[in-house]
């Protein structure tokens, strides 16, 4: 009877690099969404901060 | 656009994260383990659900970038972009899998193999995909530009898939293939479809939030407008 090959480490490889890898993408997800949406907000309270200025002058 | 993530995808999120729980078990304590390659041959169930997924990715990207040109419409080209760069992450983490697999199996971490060489020609043109993107100011230029791009780097999806059938491989083929030494028994089969289901699940979660970006992103580009226009 053949012996099955100790392929363990490489198996802990493959699947650390698919955890690792998924989850680095979904973290770049998270930190763009939430820099536009900072950036969204600041654009909202500049434009009304001029609309403001607009109706004073 | 409403900043809250929908409930809908909320519950998609939950559902495809304990799918993917169910999934690992299945491979791990479910499925034998193969005699030749011993526990290495597990990476398997991942490493086709993500080069599977990559593909079908790139052509979701070639068809929505076809109804972009024909109806100009902005979500269109969202999807194509959010396609693109999801299938090049499936497609490189297939990629590094497969190198891992093979270095016990094949002796080498790399060897200029058709569907090798074919996958990173693939990985290449839709990098060129994001780095063209990224080049061009214009938006109406920038979106009729890639999208003509993504419709031609598409070529390169059925060459891929083809390239190890009919010519000399070292690769097998997964499916439709007769390949000596890679006979999966029912218990595998049945593990990679569910694979393959599973993670088409997760990947139309993870588009859904992506498409989200891309919306969220136009309003911003077209709010700097809006402060430009005041400005002026």
């Amino acid at each position: 009877m053949t012996e099955i090959p100790n392929t363990l480490n490489y198996m802990i490889a493959g699947f650390l690099v698919v955890v690792v890898g998924t989850l680095i993408y979904i973290g770049s997800l998270i930190a763009r969404w939430k820099k536009y949406s900072k950036l969204k907000v600041e654009l909202e309270n500049l434009l009304d901060h001029s609309k403001q200025q607009q109706k004073g002058n | 656009m409403n900043m809250q993530i929908p409930k809908k995808l909320k519950i998609l999120d939950w559902f495809s994260f304990f799918l993917i729980l169910f999934t690992c078990w299945l491979i791990f304590y479910k499925t034998p383990v193969e005699m030749n390659m011993g526990l290495v041959q597990k990476i398997f169930y991942f490493h086709v659900a993500y080069a599977w997924i990559g593909m079908v990715s790139f052509l979701v990207a070639a068809i929505s970038a076809i109804i972009f040109l024909r109806k100009g419409l902005f979500i269109y080209d969202a999807v194509t972009e959010s396609a693109v760069e999801i299938g090049l992450v499936f497609t490189l983490i297939a990629i590094i899998t497969g190198s891992i697999w093979a270095r016990p199996i094949w002796n080498t971490w790399w060897t200029w193999d058709p569907r090798l060489t074919t996958t990173s020609i693939m990985a290449l043109i839709y990098a060129g995909y994001l780095f063209l993107r990224g080049s061009l100011d214009n938006p109406e230029k920038r979106r009729k530009i890639t999208s003509i791009y993504s419709i031609i780097g598409c070529l390169s999806v059925p060459l891929t898939f083809f390239s190890i059938r009919g010519v000399r491989s070292i690769h097998p083929v997964v499916f439709g293939g007769d390949t000596p030494d890679f006979n999966m028994d029912s218990q595998m089969l049945r593990t990679m479809l569910i694979a393959i289901a599973v993670f088409s699940i997760f990947y139309i979660a993870v588009m859904w939030h992506r498409i989200r970006l891309a919306e969220l992103k136009e309003e911003i580009e077209q709010l700097k407008l809006t402060s430009e226009e005041d400005h002026d």
